[in-house]
């Protein structure tokens, strides 16, 4: 259940630490969006770098197409357990859907895999 | 035909498909909670073996059997008496019998007589060589010795 104006946390490494969604890009004007959704979003606060020299990928207030991996909604399908994550968040790509980061420091649901993101499924810490 | 379940975090129920919450914490560890009550009492940090109606509190009571989890027995490797070469199981039986006090003066006699008998070859040996060098007797003699030595060791 992402809106406009939802804050989402970054799970990989772009450099990014917060985001907010701006848009979400669905059809038919739907207002919300769940896992494996895409949406805009502008970048809140940075990834600390600790005095090391990387070129800078993002910046503040940059805004980037990103993918939802967690909701804190719980999702239930019929004949199993429903699932729930403890926040809201969400991997950057770049408008031709490829992952901005290499890694991705989270648990994500193995129905990812099933919404043609299996690419972000491979990254991933963990697949539950 | 067997129906998976799982069991419940904080009270223990069986939980069947279509039932129950997996909640996944922000270190990646899952959680399969029973129901909306167990999942609010978890989220308020209460501890299951302070209510009552949960399996970990009828555990702590004493009110259900708890099934013990047996340990495996290692097999102990049982000493058994056999017959070795030179020795009848009879034989062997009868010197365990005795007493070790027994054994032991046994012992020393025959060590005793070993070393005289010992001594009585060096004592001949020794007669041989003084007879066929007797002037340098004594520095041979300790010089041989020593080399004796060396090589025992």
């Amino acid at each position: 259940m992402i809106r406009t104006q939802t804050l989402l946390k970054v799970v990989d490494n772009s450099g990014a630490k917060l985001v907010k969604c701006i848009k979400v890009k669905k059809k038919g004007g739907k207002m919300s969006a769940g896992v494996g959704d895409i949406v805009l979003v502008a970048v809140q606060t940075l990834r600390p770098r600790y005095g090391r020299r990387i070129r800078l990928k993002m910046n503040k207030s940059e805004v980037h197409h990103g993918v939802i991996v967690q909701t804190r909604r719980l999702y239930r399908n019929k004949g199993g357990i429903g699932q729930s994550f403890s926040s809201n968040s969400v991997v950057l790509v770049t408008p031709q859907l490829k992952p901005l980061g290499t890694r991705i420091s989270a648990v994500l649901p193995s129905r990812l895999r099933g919404l043609k993101w299996a690419k972000l499924a491979a990254m991933a810490k963990k697949i539950i | 035909m067997v129906i998976k379940t799982e069991v419940c975090a904080f009270s223990d129920t069986r939980i069947y498909p279509g039932h129950g919450v997996r909640f996944i914490r922000r270190d990646g560890q899952p959680i399969t909670l029973f129901s909306a009550k167990c999942k609010s009492l978890l989220k308020q940090r209460k501890k299951p073996a302070k209510l009552t109606w949960t399996q970990a509190w009828r555990r702590l009571n004493k009110k259900i059997k708890v099934e013990e989890v047996t340990r495996r027995r290692t097999r102990k490797t049982t000493k058994l008496n056999r017959a070795i070469v030179g020795a009848s199981l009879e034989e062997i039986k009868k010197k365990r019998s005795q007493k070790p006090e027994v054994r032991s003066a046994q012992r020393e006699a025959a060590a005793k007589e070993v070393k005289a008998r010992k001594a009585a070859n060096k004592a001949a040996k020794g007669s041989a060589a003084a007879m066929k060098a007797k002037p340098t007797a004594s520095k041979q003699k300790g010089g041989n010795t020593k080399a004796r030595g060396g090589a025992k060791r």
